[in-house]
């Protein structure tokens, strides 16, 4: 869980630009610098897993 | 299957094709929890069977598998499938595991915590059958996920007629993504977790799967009010479902798996 937290931080963190471009969130209110840590901790207070998004696969043949 | 049960040749149909679908999931994690050679396994809302045979084959000879299912009749056709001569099945409350010994090496469950009025208290009944240093391995699903890409009129209906109805009977959909919490709230370690769904397109699209979800919860939507039989059309859902993915290029999702497995300390 710990890594999968930190990994969604930073990529929150990195979405961050994107987010605050259309007016969503400010930088300052996500605040990338510690989101990692934030959210980590968050889910091991309220004892929550950490989901990574599903990933579907395809494959055919032509 | 207190819940989404119709009648009984139905159901017993539902239990065994549903199942066939999520074995091969049940397999891996059963696997990458740890079940091995020699052990003596319990297993808790056996229903048609299918968990224990698979823990049997990865116990073996010299293991057993006791399968517990509050249904006589499930019993009984878990039984008539079942000829490995250490799965034993026997009818019993999951929720509370009166009357069951403890010392197993493993507990294993599959859709059944969905059907219990108390969760958190079925896995600690479960956890006191199981010896310290023993494995509690839990697999549910998540009902709220999307049922088919794209989501087109008459998926989106049967979708939000299920929902709604579990909801209003206070029938917990989501367990699979909970099962993490569920395990810290009674008391075990964080579970390990694996999550996996089937999905497919084209003619072998499982509508049917879902057709037979949807149709076994039509006693239950017309008790809560969100649909009639009349409405939801069982008889002819499956078709109906598979004609309109088939007709949007399409495909369905078998709901996503979770399964979580933790040592007992």
């Amino acid at each position: 869980m710990t890594i999968h937290s930190l990994h969604t931080g930073d990529r929150v963190a990195e979405d961050a630009r994107l987010i605050a471009q259309p007016g969503v969130a400010t930088a300052t209110k996500v605040a990338p610098a510690t989101l990692a840590t934030r959210l980590l901790a968050d889910a091991l207070a309220s004892g929550s897993a950490m989901l990574g998004p599903p990933r579907a696969g395809a494959w055919t043949t032509v | 299957m207190d819940y989404f049960a119709a009648d009984r040749a139905a159901e017993d149909e539902r239990l065994l094709a549903q199942s066939r679908l999520v074995d091969p999931a049940t397999k891996r994690l059963l696997e990458a929890a740890g079940l091995a050679p020699g052990m003596r396994v319990l297993d808790l809302g056996s229903g048609a069977g299918n968990v224990a045979r698979l823990a049997a084959e990865l116990v073996g000879p010299n293991g057993a598998v006791v399968g517990v299912e509050k249904d006589p009749e499930a019993v009984e056709l878990a039984q008539r499938h079942t000829s490995a001569p250490n799965v034993e099945f026997r009818v019993g409350d999951a929720q509370t595991l009166y009357g069951i010994e403890g010392g197993f090496d493993a507990v294993t469950g599959r859709l059944i915590l969905l059907h219990l009025p108390d969760t958190v208290g079925a896995l600690r009944a479960a956890a006191a059958r199981v010896r310290p240093g023993g494995l509690v391995i839990m697999h549910e699903c998540d009902l709220g996920y999307l049922w088919a890409s794209p989501q087109p009129p008459l998926w989106s209906q049967a979708r939000a007629w299920l929902l709604e109805a579990a909801e209003k009977a206070g029938i917990g959909t989501r367990l699979g993504p909970a099962l993490y919490s569920l395990y810290r709230e009674a008391g075990l370690p964080g579970p390990r977790l694996l999550v996996e769904a089937v999905a497919e397109g084209g003619p072998a699209a499982p509508a049917w799967a879902w057709a037979n979800v949807v149709s076994a919860a039509v006693p239950l939507m017309e008790q809560v009010g969100v649909a009639t039989r009349a409405e939801v059309e069982p008889e002819t859902l499956a078709g109906r479902l598979l004609a309109e993915i088939t007709d949007y290029d399409g495909c369905v999702i078998w709901p996503p798996f979770t399964g979580a497995w933790a040592v007992r300390p």
